[in-house]
């Protein structure tokens, strides 16, 4: 009989005879039932299908046989013996119809309870060898293994256990076979076929997970044994791996415990080209899911052996026995051990430590520079990501770093780059224990705190250069101009990396174990900072980044020091030694500051300049005047030789005034006298006509104390302010000089206008013979300021004309209707003089400018104006409540 | 329009991080139109980055430990600087922002309100001073969102102690009184709204030394206490135990970490006031509406 | 050719309990198109006798005067070529009209057995009338055979004696041969060696497997082994095929069971080989180490024993077959020998 050309034609003649089957079953005529169905069947000999294809026959006629089946049953042995059905079956002339009848019939016939099932189920296995083309062969043992499925004999377990190994190992030969059809360029095809069966070979040993049950000693000694020899010998890469694979998957995990030899050894007499990282991963997972189900339970996973030994054992053997084997195949089982052992025993980090060890080994012997396509293996290796289970805390990388020497040694093999990417990941988990997550991290000995430095040296010391800086600031938009700005006012430039050692400093001094005695945590604390400065100072210029956070770090000491001194009760010997630390601390602090001046020069000087000034505040408000007195000089040393910017000058010196200004504990020694002079002085000297008379002015508050709440000073209550009014007016007037003769006549006025806010401050604030700012004074200066302003306008009204004029003219407009120009631009001064322009929409920033920007000179010209006016109606509005405002005229 | 008022973040130097709350908080709406940084928020990546994810319309102002210059965009070369103070416009309102470490004397509202005339604006955000802080001078609002981070500040330390969350009775009392001596001598006005819940938003000039000075007794009662405790064992050892837990707030100085945003409808402004206490975040409500 | 000379008389044979007899049915080779046309004959074995009774029925109202009515039974063997190599080989017939063959073209060569006598004498038949005949005890040499040039045929003759053409009636019958059972098949052989004189390298006296290697240098090499050399009718013939090498790419392959007819007189054998059956073993192509079963059951196919005579034996053989993907052929015959026994 031969079969169909086609596809469609086979799927015709199967579904044809299939109904003539049914028909002949209905009408007992079973001899014609049987040549239908054999007839249907023989298209099953059809070659040249694909897999999908012939499943969709397969399917089809399986079905059928299924009804065929039943018949034949039920009516066994009133219309037919089976036994005699069996051996009619056979007389069919091709081999494939016969097989499946035969399988059909003797299937049926073990339904029966007089049945010789042994002997049958044995036969129809022997005669199945007869069918020896790949995919037909593995369909009519599917066949046979889905017909047999619910009829092996109960209780006979080895029997049942044999007969499905002897399936499967027919199988898997078939399955292998399929390879090596068809001509060599169909190779691909293939594999891509193969793997659309492998679906069926892998049933095989569910079946038998399903018949061995629970019972090891079988498994172990019977069953394992005969499948790991068959895939060890079919020397088949996708069989051996798919097969493992399965293996893993379907027995049960206690099984695997107690064979996980055989396993791992099984995957020593691999081919060369199975990846038995992914067999051992799969292994790992099982093992590991074990843990996890176990816990799901409640119950504790016992078991007998150290996994992780075995594993061990494992690696080193296939590392000798594999030398082949490449980074890519070996790391990645380098991992999956790790993970076994960070599940299993995750306390027992030595277990790491001898991973990491050994991996070390392996890049050192691999002799060159890692490829880059390998370096992701151990990344994956030393931050431990991909691990789902493994909570990768702060607390984890902390443990592995103190404990696990190796991962240093790893770490030290990888390329700077890669080593920087590492280290910026542990950072970020270690910081991460800074937000309220519930980690904690303590870093319990100096040691361990070196240890973690020595770990993140490469990145203290790493260089930011024009090439590495790029990535990490473009994400964000913000990107540095790479070129380092050596001016006072230099800008930042961002860097991530350096950002998160700074962050470190904070999280390790709060980090420490906790001690009874106070002062002993002072000073574990202080001995942590100190290694911090002395391993960040490694990283030369990048003290800039990191120094501020130590000094910070050393101010926060000082004023917990002091707050323990002044709040307890404490011994002679304890204060002093607070006292002491308080004074230490300080010369550390200012050695940070020098340090940073002088490895980063010119680019920090401002920041060292304030860090200065607050060191000394801090050190005033601890009434330690000297100390305090001292930093403030040192803030004018810098400030005189090295801060030449203008606008940083300004700045810096009004910061310089605000500061001196809350301070309380230097007017011994005229400490405060000689600062304010300098300051003042300084103040007059500024280049800029216009920043002298501000800073002047401001300066008329150093002679003017205002109350600290928080100290307990209060306005009315308070005698003892330092106060002195004369020199307040004195400020005054100079800057009043200095206005006048500022050439900028906007400028000029605007100055007045601020120095009579200034007034207006003082009048407020007391009596005029306190402050000697007197009513007439105020209408001086307001008399004075309206002239100028009268002037002022002047100019104005000719320049408007002009420029409006010539404006209209750029705009081809005529002028006939000027009143209605676009509306006014407007601006403001700053209180540093630039220029402001208020937008005009909702949101957009301002445009400011230090320079006049004669274009808009009107507008310009209306600054001092309108700030006049607004001045004046705060005078007025100060009538209501303030009687002695009634006096000033505006 | 939601305007975000972050100060004094002082990322890395002295904190290393915002509040995850915050965070939180901000992260998911996508309504913040401007954010203002109002000085020392732009030497950590992290931060800025963040800030630029919660608004992309992003204006700053120089702290005293800001660089002049930004760090140059990425499409031009040229460098923007960090202005001392600069005014944008919301709604009707102009607002004035100014980090505050060139205003002198430090924080003080007289020397605030005559910035804010001088800028002619209707609203002053200020910072500098790691305290958030709400008042209306003269008609004109004036916010210090404190510090988004809380961190340490080298003024004179501002602590809240617990006691100052005590009773609200007697808190009001106080700012009733305070609120009288300012009317007497007529520097400031009352927020016409919201008082009573508005705790932030006086300068805590009289209760704060009282609680200064409660506070030390109580730490010395309590210490009395242990002694009691330890007398029978230890009883010729050193009667000091030198165990005093500090809380980090006294240390660093400051308020607990807060920040504001301002919900500008028209001549409407309310701002709303975040504060990060012990591990939730409060909010507080004060509604400014502008003069003509 | 009775058509137009219609018979006067009808003559009937009928055998004793031919109802309730065994019958085979046997291809009819005259009508070679007609597939379906088969003869059912009654079965008789070695020394049974065969009786029976002759009627002979006259046409109404007619007379037949015959010379006397003869019952013969007669084993003939028949041929259609005597000479292998002669083209224009059927040299002398016999008259067709006697001929008790079934096929037409052959012609018989030996009557090994001729009995008869006399049913009646010399007369006038005028009405119908029965005769009983019987042949007791007889012995008959050959198995009956119906084969492409040789059958071996028996029939009952039933001769009227006329003056002009005799009136004859042939009632054929069929004849198995049964080996004695409680003779071991090898006896048999041997028996049969020596009758033969022949000598067979294939076929083995022991009674174990018959194992043939066989193969194609550096190509095919492969074991194939059944489990005897002799078979009844109606066993199964179980084996092996072992693939030892195999550099095939093979299609599928066969077991084939050949009969082989040899007739004529010696040395100009005239051979026929018919394959009897026809069975796909194997599907694909096997690698080194596969063992292939076989198990063919000969009792469900019309098989002819193994025989031998002067004129003619009939020798079976296994044959297997391979063919590969290219449709090529290569096959192996082996000597088997088929016995009947009951």
């Amino acid at each position: 009989m031969s079969y169909s050309e086609t596809l469609e034609q086979a799927l015709i003649v199967v579904r044809q005879q299939a109904v003539l089957m049914q028909r002949c079953i209905q009408q007992r005529k079973l001899m014609d039932a049987l040549k239908h169905a054999s007839m249907m069947l023989t298209e099953l000999r059809k070659p040249d299908l694909s897999p999908k294809q012939y499943y969709e026959l397969y399917i089809m006629i399986f079905d059928s046989l299924s009804l065929l089946s039943s018949y034949l049953t039920d009516n066994h042995p009133k219309l037919h013996h089976l036994a005699d059905l069996y051996e009619l079956v056979q007389y069919a002339g091709n081999v494939v119809p016969r097989l499946y009848l035969m399988i059909t019939v003797g299937t049926s016939y073990l339904k029966c309870a007089d049945s010789p099932r042994e002997e049958i189920l044995k036969d129809m296995i022997e005669m199945c060898r007869g069918v020896q083309n790949p995919m037909r062969g593995l369909f009519l043992r599917y066949y046979l293994s889905q017909r047999t499925k619910q009829l092996l004999p109960e209780n006979a377990i080895e029997f049942n256990a044999n007969f499905v190994i002897t399936n499967f190992i027919e199988m898997n030969k078939l399955w292998v076979r399929l390879q090596h059809q068809g001509p060599l360029r169909e190779r691909e095809q293939r594999t891509k076929e193969r793997k659309e069966l492998q679906i069926l070979i892998g049933s095989q040993l569910v079946r038998l997970s399903q018949i061995v049950d629970d019972n090891l000693v079988i498994y172990r000694d019977n069953i394992l044994p005969v499948i790991l020899e068959q895939v060890v010998q079919c020397r088949d890469v996708v069989s051996q791996e798919y097969l493992l694979d399965i293996v893993c998957q379907v027995f049960p995990d206690e099984f695997h415990l107690s064979t996980l030899d055989s396993l791992l050894e099984s995957t020593l007499h691999m081919h060369p080209d199975v990846s038995i990282n992914k067999n051992v991963l799969t292994l790992i997972d099982r093992l590991n899911g074990y843990i996890d189900r176990k816990e799901q339970e409640q119950e504790t996973a016992q078991v007998d052996s150290d996994l992780f030994k075995v594993f061990w054992n494992y690696l080193k053997t296939l590392n000798e026995e594999r030398p082949d084997l490449s980074l890519q195949q070996f790391v990645p089982l380098i991992e999956s051990i790790m993970a076994l052992s960070l599940r299993w025993y995750p306390d027992n980090l030595s277990n790491l430590n001898a991973l990491y060890g050994f991996t070390a080994q392996k890049c050192k012997d691999y002799g060159k520079a890692i490829p880059q396509s390998a370096e992701y293996l151990f990344v994956n290796l030393l931050i431990l990501q991909n691990f789902e289970y493994v909570k990768r805390s702060a607390a984890l990388f902390y443990n592995i770093i103190s404990q696990c020497e190796s991962f240093r040694e790893l770490l030290s093999l990888q390329n700077v780059p890669l080593q920087k990417s590492i280290i910026n990941t542990i950072l970020d988990t270690l910081l991460s224990t800074s937000t309220e997550n519930g980690d904690v991290l303590v870093i319990d000995s100096k040691t361990n705190l070196e240890n973690l430095l020595s770990v993140m040296e490469p990145l203290i010391r790493f260089r930011v250069t024009a090439t590495t800086r790029r990535p990490s600031n473009s994400a964000l938009g913000l990107s540095d101009d790479p070129t380092e700005d050596e001016e006072g006012n230099g800008s930042w430039v961002l860097d991530p990396s350096q950002e998160k050692l700074a962050k470190f400093c904070h999280l390790a001094v709060r980090s420490l174990p906790k001690e009874s005695k106070q002062y002993r945590n002072v000073e574990n604390q202080v001995e942590y900072l100190l290694l911090l400065k002395n391993w960040y100072y490694k990283g030369g210029k990048n003290i800039k980044y990191t120094y501020p956070a130590i000094i910070t770090n050393f101010w926060k000491l000082i004023r917990k020091s002091h707050l323990l001194k002044s709040r307890q009760k404490l011994t002679k010997e304890t204060e002093n030694n607070y006292s002491n630390m308080i004074k230490q601390l300080f010369k550390y602090a200012s050695r940070c500051i020098n340090d940073l001046f002088n490895v980063c020069g010119s680019s920090v000087i401002d920041t060292v300049y304030k860090l200065n000034i607050q060191s000394a505040s801090l050190a005033d408000q601890l009434s330690l005047g000297e100390i305090a007195y001292d930093f403030f000089s040192q803030a004018f040393t810098v400030f005189e030789e090295s801060l030449s910017d203008l606008n940083t000058q300004f700045q810096a010196l009004v910061y310089m005034m605000q500061s001196l200004q809350k301070t309380r504990s230097l007017y011994q020694e005229n400490y405060y006298d000689s600062l304010i002079v300098r300051c003042t002085l300084h103040g007059s000297r500024l280049l800029r006509k216009q920043d002298q008379c501000r800073a002047v002015y401001l300066c008329s508050h150093l002679w003017w104390a205002t109350e600290i709440a928080v100290i307990g000073e209060e306005e009315g209550t308070t005698t003892d302010f330092y106060r002195e009014g004369k020199r307040v007016l004195e400020c005054l007037q100079r800057s009043l000089r200095v206005a006048d003769s500022t050439m900028d006549n906007i400028q000029s006025c605007q100055l007045m206008i601020e120095i009579l806010n200034r007034c207006l401050y003082y009048f407020i604030h007391g009596d005029e013979h306190d402050t000697h700012v007197s009513v007439k004074y105020i209408n001086g200066l307001i008399e004075l300021i309206k002239t100028n302003l009268k002037s002022l306008k002047l100019e104005e009204q000719v320049s408007e004309q002009q420029q409006s004029a010539t404006r209209l003219q750029d705009l081809h407009i005529d002028d006939q209707d000027t009143t209605e120009l676009p509306s006014r631009k407007k601006f403001v001064m700053g209180l540093d003089g630039t220029y402001i322009e208020i937008p005009r929409t909702n949101g957009t920033p301002a445009s400011i400018s230090n320079k006049l920007n004669s274009v808009y000179i009107n507008e310009m010209i209306h600054i001092p104006l309108e700030h006049f006016d607004r001045t004046c109606e705060y005078i007025v509005n100060q009538r209501e409540i303030d009687d002695r405002f009634k006096v000033i005229v505006v | 329009m939601l305007v975000l008022a972050l100060s004094d973040a002082h990322i890395p130097d002295r904190a290393i991080d915002l509040p995850l709350k915050f965070k939180k908080l901000l992260g998911v709406s996508n309504k913040i139109s401007q954010a203002i940084l109002l000085g020392n928020c732009t030497k950590s990546y992290e931060f800025l980055k963040f800030v630029n994810d919660v608004s992309s319309n992003v204006v700053i102002v120089r702290g005293e430990y800001d660089n002049g210059l930004l760090p140059a965009s990425k499409h031009s070369r040229t460098r923007e600087s960090i202005p001392i103070n600069t005014v944008v416009k919301q709604g009707d309102f102009k607002i004035g922002c100014c980090s505050g470490y060139t205003v002198v004397p430090k924080s003080d509202p007289l020397s605030l309100l005559a910035l804010a005339r001088q800028l002619d604006v209707d609203i002053l955000l200020w910072g500098g001073t790691h305290n958030v802080e709400a008042f209306t001078l003269e008609g004109k609002f004036f916010v210090n969102p404190g510090s988004c981070t809380g961190v340490f500040n080298t003024d004179w330390p501002f602590s809240i102690e617990d006691e100052d969350k005590q009773e609200d009775t007697e808190k009001k009392k106080d700012q009733n009184e305070e609120t009288n001596q300012n009317q007497e001598t007529g520097q400031h006005q009352d927020i016409k709204e919201e008082d009573d819940q508005n705790k932030q938003n006086q300068n805590q000039e009289n209760q704060n030394q009282n609680q200064e000075n409660q506070k030390l007794e109580e730490s010395n009662v309590d210490h009395s206490q242990d002694k009691d405790e330890h007398k029978d064992e230890d009883e010729d050892e050193e009667p000091v135990e030198d165990d005093l837990e500090l809380p980090e707030l006294d240390i660093d100085g400051s308020n607990t970490p807060s920040f504001c945003l301002l919900d500008i409808q028209g001549s409407t402004c309310t701002l709303y006031i975040y504060i990060y206490i012990d591990g939730e975040v409060k909010v507080d409500k004060v509604v400014y509406q502008k003069e003509d | 050719m009775s058509l137009f000379f219609k018979s006067p008389l009808d003559i009937e044979v009928l055998l004793d309990g031919e109802e309730s007899r065994k019958h085979v049915e046997v291809p009819n080779n005259t009508a070679s198109d007609t597939k379906a046309l088969r003869d059912r004959l009654p079965l008789y074995e070695d020394g049974e006798s065969i009786s029976g009774i002759v009627t002979l029925r006259v046409k109404e109202g007619k007379r037949v005067e015959h010379l006397g009515v003869k019952v013969s039974v007669i084993g003939s063997i028949d041929m259609i070529r005597t000479h292998g190599n002669g083209n224009g080989g059927s040299s002398k017939r016999l008259t067709n009209s006697s001929s008790g063959l079934s096929d037409a073209r052959k012609n018989s060569v030996e009557q090994f057995l001729c009995f008869s006598y006399d049913l009646c004498p010399a007369g006038e038949l005028q009405h119908s009338q029965s005769y009983n005949f019987m042949f007791k005890d007889l012995a008959k040499r050959h198995e009956s055979y119906r084969g492409k040039n040789v059958d071996v045929s028996y029939y009952v003759k039933v001769t009227v004696i006329r003056k002009a053409a005799d009136i004859t009636k042939l009632k054929k019958f069929w004849v198995y041969l049964y080996n004695n059972v409680s003779l071991p098949p090898t006896s048999v052989v041997n028996q049969r060696q020596i009758e033969n004189g022949e000598e067979n390298g294939l076929v083995r006296n022991e009674p174990k497997p018959v194992k043939l290697d066989i193969g194609i240098e550096n190509c095919l090499h492969i074991e194939f082994e059944y489990s005897k050399s002799q078979y009844s009718l109606k066993e199964v013939i179980v084996g092996r095929i072992y693939f030892l090498l195999t550099r095939l790419k093979i299609k599928h392959m066969e077991l084939s069971l050949i009969a082989r007819e040899s007739s004529g007189l010696q040395p100009s054998n005239y051979l026929i080989d018919s394959t009897v059956i026809r069975y796909e073993i194997m599907d694909g192509s096997p690698v080194k180490g596969d063992t292939i079963p076989i198990r063919l059951f000969l009792g469900g196919y019309e098989l002819t024993p193994d025989m031998s005579c002067n004129y003619f034996n009939i020798k079976n053989y296994l044959s297997l077959v391979i063919i590969d993907e290219d449709g090529r052929r290569y096959f192996k015959q082996s000597e088997i020998v088929l016995y009947r026994s009951r």
